[in-house]
This record gives C-alpha cells, sequence and structure tokens, in this order.
C-alpha cells in the first residue's frame, strides 16, 4: 500500500507541542529580563531619593548649633509612638527625625518623617510651626543612623527594604554620606 | 422516482457536510466569537487604564524636571497643575518652571489638593505636597500621585474601597 503525501497526524502533534515549549522559554526569558529592568529602575531611583535625603540632613547637621541621636527631647510634634533617629537644633528651631509607622496608606512599610519647619523659596529655614512630614518610605526600624566618626564629624546611613513584584525577599537599598556637625 | 445525483460526489455518500463536521465548525466559530468580543472589551478597558498610567508618570515626570531646572538656574519656579497638564502659574509672581513635555494624556480627568502654584525651592527642595486623582471614561480604575514634602518623593497608587490612595495590588 502506498502511502499519501504530508504529516501524520502524530508528527503534527508533536510538532506543536515542540513549538509551544520552545515559545514557552522564550517567554519566560523575556519576562525575567522585563523583571530585572524594571528592579534596576527602582534601584536606581530609589538610591537617587536616598542621596537627597541624606543630603537634606546634611545641609541641616551642618547648620545646627547641637544635635542628639536617638533623642526626641524638645520635638515641635507628637511622634505618635515613632522611634526618634536624631533631634538637631538649627537656627533655635527644633528638627526631629523618626521612624515608624506612615499616616497614610499609601506609603510601603515604616516611614521615615522629619518634625521641622518648612523651607523657604531660597531653601531656607522658614520660621513657623514645626510640620511632621514623610520623608522617605520602606525605612525599616534602625534604618537610619547618624554616628559621630571624629569630632565634628558624622557619618549617615539609611536603608531602605521595598517590597518587589514576584519576589518574597524585598529590594534591600543603603546609601551612606559624611558630613560636617557640631561636637555633640 | 430516484433522484439523480450529482456526478461530483462520490458515489455512496449523500451531498453536504456530515454531523461531526457541522458541530466542529460550529463549535470552533463560537469559541472565536467569544474570543473576539472578549479581548475588544478587555482591549478597550486595557487602553484607557494605560492612558491613566502615562498621565501618572507625566505628573511625576513634570515635578521632577521642575525640581531640575530650579536646581540648574539656582533659583526658585513655580507650576500649578490644570486641567489640561502642567502650566505656569497664574496670578504669582514665582517664574515658570520649564517641563518639556507638560500635557497629560487626552481624556483624562484631573482633580487634586496641590495648592496652586506648587513651588520649588532654589536648592530643589519641593515646598507643597498633595493628591493628584486620575480618571478617564472607560475603566474604574483611579489613579492617585501623592507628592511629598520637602524633597518631593512621589508615589503612584489607586484608589482604594475607602477612597484613601492606596499602592497598587502587587501580583
Amino acid at each position: 500500500m502506498k502511502r499519501e503525501a504530508g504529516f501524520t497526524l502524530v508528527e503534527l502533534l508533536v510538532a506543536m507541542a515542540l513549538g509551544l515549549v520552545v515559545a514557552g522559554v522564550a517567554m519566560q526569558g523575556l519576562i525575567a529580563s522585563g523583571r530585572s529592568g524594571e528592579r534596576l529602575t527602582l534601584l536606581l531611583r530609589e538610591r537617587t531619593v536616598q542621596r537627597r535625603t541624606l543630603a537634606l540632613l546634611r545641609s541641616e547637621l551642618a547648620a545646627a548649633e547641637s544635635w542628639v541621636a536617638g533623642s526626641a527631647t524638645g520635638a515641635g510634634c507628637n511622634l505618635a509612638g515613632r522611634t526618634p533617629v536624631v533631634h538637631l537644633e538649627v537656627q533655635g528651631q527644633p528638627i526631629t527625625y523618626s521612624i515608624g509607622t506612615a499616616p497614610s496608606g499609601i506609603w510601603r512599610g515604616q516611614v521615615l518623617m522629619r518634625c521641622g519647619p518648612a523651607y523657604g523659596l531660597a531653601g531656607e529655614l522658614s520660621p513657623g510651626t514645626p510640620q511632621n512630614r514623610v520623608v522617605l518610605d520602606g525605612v525599616p526600624t534602625g534604618g537610619m543612623e547618624v554616628v559621630e566618626e571624629a569630632p565634628g564629624v558624622v557619618r549617615m546611613r539609611l536603608r531602605q527594604q521595598l517590597p518587589l513584584r514576584g519576589s518574597s525577599t524585598p529590594l534591600d537599598i543603603q546609601s551612606e554620606m559624611a558630613g560636617a556637625a557640631p561636637t555633640g | 422516482m430516484r433522484r439523480q445525483r450529482l456526478p461530483l460526489h462520490r458515489a455512496g455518500r449523500a451531498p453536504g457536510w456530515t454531523l461531526t463536521e457541522l458541530l466542529l465548525t460550529s463549535g470552533l466559530v463560537m469559541v472565536l466569537a467569544t474570543l473576539a468580543t472578549f479581548a475588544t472589551r478587555g482591549e478597550a478597558e486595557a487602553q484607557a487604564r494605560q492612558k491613566l498610567q502615562a498621565a501618572s508618570q507625566r505628573v511625576v515626570g513634570g515635578l521632577e524636571e521642575a525640581r531640575a531646572t530650579a536646581v540648574r538656574a539656582g533659583q526658585p519656579c513655580g507650576l500649578s497643575l490644570g486641567t489640561a497638564g502642567w502650566q505656569a502659574p497664574q496670578g504669582s509672581a514665582l517664574p515658570p518652571c520649564r517641563v518639556q513635555d507638560p500635557t497629560l494624556e487626552s481624556g483624562v480627568e484631573v482633580s487634586h489638593n496641590l495648592p496652586n502654584p506648587v513651588r520649588f525651592s532654589a536648592n530643589g527642595l519641593v515646598l507643597d505636597g498633595g493628591t493628584v486623582w486620575l480618571r478617564r471614561p472607560g475603566t474604574p480604575l483611579v489613579k492617585c500621585v501623592v507628592v511629598s514634602l520637602p524633597l518631593g518623593v512621589t508615589r503612584v497608587g489607586r484608589e482604594g474601597a475607602g477612597g484613601e490612595c492606596e499602592p497598587e495590588q502587587v501580583l
């Protein structure tokens, strides 16, 4: 008996299954590379914000008359149970940084808050009632440290833990910066 | 009376399709039709969501750019958020910040509680904050952008059941 030209059903099914497997593997690769790209963007953006946070604290420390790490004595706002990080007296006005629960649901995890006078257009501290504002989110307890390295020199460390899509381990981002400060 | 067969058809087989063929074809047509309707309906929604996403990025991008121009010029500037997007502040002596792409996506409705103008200090601090809400016909999704002081950190989320701005569901 002569065999007719063309594929048999089995051949076709096998070919289709193989094609599906190859396409699936390619798709997985694409998704993974998209994820890592997203992750890198997040990392870069958050690191920039961390550096700006540290730069703000550095400028305040440099202008401060005195500072105490881990204290909130003399704070201008109710810390509502948040852990104090550092308290400064700048131009006679108190500025307190604290870490704790966020005041609204949009922030991820615990937040770093700054209680102090607002800034003016030229970047100067403007006198007025202290405001308690969220500076940064995703900061765990102990995620910000101000340590005196030498008389007049401080080292500031900041750490963020941000939840990642499709991963159980959060993204850990850390920055540090040195600055001048009055001898505490 | 005998029915005459057309010569096209093989002998012993009635002209037309078999029941199985018919059932298979109609089944396939039904599957394709449902897929098509789902696809088009989902597509319109997806497009509306994408526009909202793009609009939220414009709001965030405008703030970032405005801050950068204030730092570069070493001079404070201001912006206000109108229905069409970022614009020069009205009734303010503050010079407008330059933003490359200030207009939001068409069809996106903006509401917010940001002051007019939002001020950017000479050293790159954002002096005003608030929440921006973005809506678009065709999707129940409401996007929101929270702007905080003094660094101008922004977070994009969606409106929750209680009308609060919440982080978007992580898959």
